[in-house]
């Protein structure tokens, strides 16, 4: 045959034994046509275009699974951002768009619907202060709304006004969800150079100059990689461990274009991007923390952490861009603690603390993702640790998030579960050093001269 | 040789290499890998062909090997004409498998090509 045996058994290997998947599928949906001055009309308009656009989603994606064998986890929507549309609606409560938003994901059968969003990197406008004040109660109120703010650039700098205010929000969205460990905020992203064209939860959003419909597909496979790296052994070196991993890479993401190209040609809508991340998931196996580990390091958080992630991230692009003309989205590593069992198992050890994993930020595609905190910390100190991230992000130009959640009346050590891909992890310490002055400043961190590279 | 005859013999030569690339191209086909794996003994290729049979699968290509006591088979199957839909061929298959204590695991041949080839 053209395709050798080895080749054919290597990629049965990395499907049915190394967890090779398609995280998601990711359908863009552009809402702007919805807009109006009626709040209550532009639900019922985003419900109805949603339901026609992504209505077959579900049905292809498992039709495109069977036939390929390898599964496609899930099946998503991404919007654009509501307070981009909603800005012509006569009011001040856009909660009737959130549960319209709610409801269509719940009909398609998908698991979460992204764009409940604003970017407020210079300044904060009338629409997107609605959308951000209404933030805790739409996801209180949902279970598959997700919502992201975008903060900073590096073209604008960071808006501090608008950091102090998600500190709030934060906060009160944990409150609403106390039963549920302040679950509210596993949907919540504050981001800092946030991509317009993510198809990863919860930040993803169908952003500035994309089509009116298109299908974006996430690809993932840790499994895969830390196969190819164990099977190195222990004492190659660097650049074959790099070698490898790029190699890999660009397997699972020529798997991922093909599956996602063939799910736009059944729906009928233009391929759009692979993004080409390493993402975990708690089940066993599926970790980026043992990738990171597999390099050569006791426990992932201990020295060498971050410069095993830059390698690892870099070798995913590389493969990944040599793999597809298409990549975009995050296209790196993700290091997501509650959703990647390894790293909450290092982090409830105490191997793997907050501040290492900020550093890790700066060398990965994400930032501080899926952190569980103590309830008791204040919105002032939440605050200070999405400046520090979206400083990282602002001055290193990529981009950087961050995904926090205040576990009510949960203490460093305890542990909380969300369940699912949420996964569980422990309740992470933070400084009890107060950063309130700097963040009641408010203001703006100006831009940084990378910014003014015209 | 004669240059005639050179010329002959490189004109098989490519036409042959030719009918073989063509045969393994997938063109407008539909096809798949099927993989057999498990202990060797006699009987396997017969109940794994049958099941082709039955589902008018065209087998294209087959190879396979026995090392020690392990029976591996790889088959290139068009099945543009199958009787049936996929879905029910692909689980009379895989319930074969679980049956006759085989692993059989079915993917389509595109994939291969997009993860091996540069």
């Amino acid at each position: 045959m053209a395709i050798s045996a080895e080749e054919i058994f290597e990629t049965l290997g990395m499907v049915h034994a190394q967890h090779l998947d398609i995280r998601t599928v990711t359908m863009g949906i552009d809402l702007h046509p919805c807009a109006g001055p009626d709040v209550r009309q532009v639900a019922r308009q985003t419900y109805e275009r949603i339901m026609r656009l992504a209505g077959n989603l579900v049905k292809v994606a498992g039709e495109v699974e069977a036939d390929y064998g390898i599964p496609i986890v899930n099946k998503r929507v991404s919007v654009t951002p509501v307070a981009w549309f909603a800005a012509a609606c006569r009011t001040d409560d856009y909660h009737p768009i959130a549960l319209e938003l709610d409801r269509a994901a719940r009909e398609l059968g998908i698991d979460f619907i992204g764009g409940w969003t604003a970017t407020v990197e210079k300044d904060l406008n009338t629409s997107s202060r609605t959308l951000i004040r209404c933030i805790p109660r739409a996801l209180a109120e949902t279970q598959r709304l997700c919502s992201s703010v975008n903060i900073g650039t590096t073209r604008a700098g960071i808006n501090m006004d608008a950091v102090a205010l998600m500190g709030q929000v934060i906060k009160e969205a944990a409150e609403l969800t106390a039963d549920t460990g302040g679950s509210a905020c596993a949907r919540l992203v504050v981001f800092c150079n946030a991509v317009q064209d993510n198809p990863f939860m919860a930040g993803a959003f169908c952003g500035i100059g994309e089509g009116d419909c298109s299908l974006s597909v996430g690809i993932s496979g840790p499994g895969t990689v830390r196969a190819a790296i164990q099977t190195l052994g222990r004492t190659c070196d660097l650049l074959q461990v790099a070698e490898e991993v790029k190699r890999v890479s660009f397997k699972i993401t020529r798997a991922g274009e093909l599956i996602g190209r063939e799910c736009a040609r059944r729906l009928g809508v233009p391929f759009n991007i692979v993004d080409l991340s390493l993402a975990p998931t708690p089940a066993p196996g599926d970790s980026v923390g043992d990738i990171i580990e597999a390099i050569g390091l006791d426990r992932v958080g201990g020295p060498g952490t971050t410069a095993a992630l830059a390698l690892l991230n870099d070798a995913v692009k590389r493969g990944g861009a040599m793999a597809t003309n298409h990549a975009g989205g995050m296209s790196g590593a993700f290091i997501p603690v509650t959703e990647d069992a390894t790293m909450a198992r290092r982090a409830a050890e105490g191997a793997l603390v907050i501040e290492k994993l900020e550093a890790m930020t700066s060398v990965c595609s994400v930032g501080l993702d899926m952190i569980v905190i103590p309830g008791d910390t204040t919105p002032e100190t939440i605050s200070g640790i999405i400046a520090d991230d979206a400083a990282i992000g602002m001055i290193n130009k990529k981009t950087t998030a961050v995904r926090v959640i205040p576990a009510p009346g949960k203490r460093a050590g305890d542990t909380v579960s969300f369940g699912g891909l949420l996964g569980a992890g422990p309740v992470m310490a933070v400084s009890p050093h107060s950063c309130a002055v700097m963040i009641r400043r408010g203001g703006r961190i100006p831009a940084p001269l990378q910014g003014l590279n015209n | 040789m004669t240059t005639n005859k050179k010329q002959k013999a490189t004109g098989v030569l490519a036409s042959r290499a030719r009918t073989l690339a063509d045969a393994h191209r997938s063109q407008s086909s539909t096809r798949v890998v099927v993989a057999v794996i498990g202990r060797d003994r006699p009987g396997i290729m017969a109940g794994v062909t049958a099941i082709m049979a039955a589902h008018n699968a065209n087998i294209v290509d087959v190879s396979q090997s026995i090392m020690s006591d392990l029976f591996t088979m790889l088959m290139l199957v068009e099945i543009d004409g199958l009787r049936g839909t996929f879905a029910a061929f692909k689980k009379e298959l895989e319930a074969h498998g679980s049956r006759e204590d085989l692993s059989i695991l079915i993917q389509r041949e595109d994939i291969f090509r997009a993860m091996h080839r540069v």
